[in-house]
């Protein structure tokens, strides 16, 4: 009934999500928000936005020339968690009215992107913060030559990007030419290393996912990192045994994997 | 519009097609398969519904721009410019692939693209230049690792000593790879949470 080789990779699913699920709620009732290591990259945050004011240059948002209306699983969790920095920026910058530019390459982006920004600056007490929202193009070089352009002309003091395509290393690189203070993430593992060569601060894989639980306003989503968190010990527990039992020749562990 | 109406029930259609999507990916059952399958082709329609409205609010937002002279308004006639310009040219070709919008691609957009793309060959020298300042431990051990790397593939290293290629690409299949999948595994954990909370209704901050 279960297509060949899932099985695992469905009791994996109901594992994760069970476990998530139970410190959601476990939370939600005791109310009290949970020690979550803290990510440098996040941290920096208000030191992106403050640089900018004290320079009086704006800040480069780089969106991403892929976004909401795409398929790719990994590229949506990326965009949705950098709107919701988009947000928590614009809630930095907006006391000090600094100019945020947002750039994307996917017209589905911008609604969403502005109606955040609006909920930030109504947040700070700046509902009369100016946005500065500006599509480029869904082709990946058009995109890279767009930011390249705003980010050198615009001389950025700081810029923060999630991104995973190809306009990754052009935007690191670009930024870093004009001095920009740079924080940047990706959930795509091979571009990984153009943001460690580039960024001050980054974030890898699972802390971009991380950053919809840690900038939300309800305690009971950072459940789903101590979710995780359960899930990675069972991982390492696998792994090790696997390990063990493939050296000594048994293949019961590898079989039941692959069912 | 009630709040049943515009949270509760776009929440209820995400959770048990969500759920039903993910059932049927692990337990192929023909007749529901064919279900899924339509339902996914959906996504595509109003995939190109959403283009469609974020290109109608993209053109508001431009307008505004340009009748406020806001920042950058210039830009923003560029952008009725060329796109009411292809628009144009696309319908008085009759299609894509016929003539004046190809010769339009052809000459324009395709050489423009590649000289965009060539830039990225720069980028990488520039980026690798950064990486081979000695700043930490952890970067000169990086700067090792590179070197090494880099005598595997070039003709050079394995001409100079034997060695380098299995040093070379037991990096990049031991260590490298394994620090890669494992990075891999746990984006990929967190992505199944991401959206099992979603599909089930604990985060509705997508409404």
């Amino acid at each position: 009934m279960i297509k060949q080789g899932q099985t695992f990779n469905l009791l994996l699913v109901i594992f994760a999500t069970v476990v998530a699920i139970y410190f959601i709620t476990t939370i939600k009732k005791t109310g009290k928000r949970p020690y979550i290591r803290p990510i440098p990259a996040v941290q920096a945050l208000p030191e992106l936005v403050g640089r900018a004011a004290e320079m009086g240059r704006p800040i480069h948002f780089a969106g991403g020339q892929g976004g909401l209306s795409s398929t790719w699983s990994s590229g949506i969790a990326s965009i949705m968690n950098s709107l919701l920095v988009y947000g928590e920026i614009v809630r930095l910058a907006a006391p000090t009215n600094t100019r945020v530019i947002y750039t994307t390459g996917d017209t589905a982006n911008l609604p969403v992107a502005e109606d955040i920004g609006l909920a930030a600056a109504v947040k700070a007490g700046h509902p009369e913060y100016k946005q500065d929202l500006r599509f480029i193009s869904s082709n990946p070089r058009s995109y890279m030559s767009g930011i390249m352009g705003i980010v050198a002309r615009e001389k950025v003091a700081s810029q923060f990007s999630l991104l995973g395509g190809e306009e990754t290393l052009t935007a690191v690189y670009i930024a870093a030419q004009v001095g920009a203070m740079q924080i940047g993430g990706t959930t795509f593992i091979p571009n990984a290393s153009w943001y460690v060569t580039g960024s001050d601060y980054f974030l890898i894989g699972e802390e971009c996912v991380a950053l919809s639980a840690i900038f939300g306003e309800d305690p009971s989503m950072t459940g789903c990192i101590m979710g995780e968190d359960i899930v990675k010990i069972f991982y390492i527990i696998l792994i090790s045994l696997s390990a063990i039992a493939i050296t000594a020749g048994n293949k019961a562990i590898i079989n039941f994997l692959t069912m | 519009m009630s709040i049943i109406r515009r949270k509760t029930i776009p929440m209820v259609l995400l959770t048990v097609l969500g759920l039903f999507t993910v059932f049927v990916y692990y337990v192929p059952i023909p007749s529901l398969v064919t279900v899924s399958n339509s339902l996914q082709m959906w996504v595509t329609v109003i995939v190109g519904f959403a283009i469609f409205l974020g290109a109608i609010s993209l053109s508001i937002k431009e307008y505004t721009n340009v009748r406020k002279r806001g920042i950058a308004w210039s830009s923003s006639v560029w952008f009725f410019i060329i796109l009411i310009g292809t628009i144009v040219l696309y319908l008085v070709s009759g299609g894509s692939g016929k003539e004046p919008y190809v010769t339009w691609f052809n000459a324009l957009a395709s050489p423009t693209d590649a000289a965009i793309w060539s830039t990225l060959a720069l980028m990488i020298f520039a980026a690798l230049f950064r990486v081979f300042r000695v700043r930490s431990w952890e970067s000169t051990l990086l700067i090792g690792s590179m070197i090494i790397v880099l005598l595997t593939n070039a003709t050079v290293g394995e001409a100079t000593w034997s060695g380098f290629p299995q040093i070379g690409n037991w990096l990049l299949q031991v260590p490298s790879l394994g620090a890669s999948r494992g990075a891999g595994i746990l984006e990929q954990t967190a992505l199944i949470i991401l959206g099992m909370r979603i599909i089930l209704g604990y985060d509705k901050r997508v409404m």
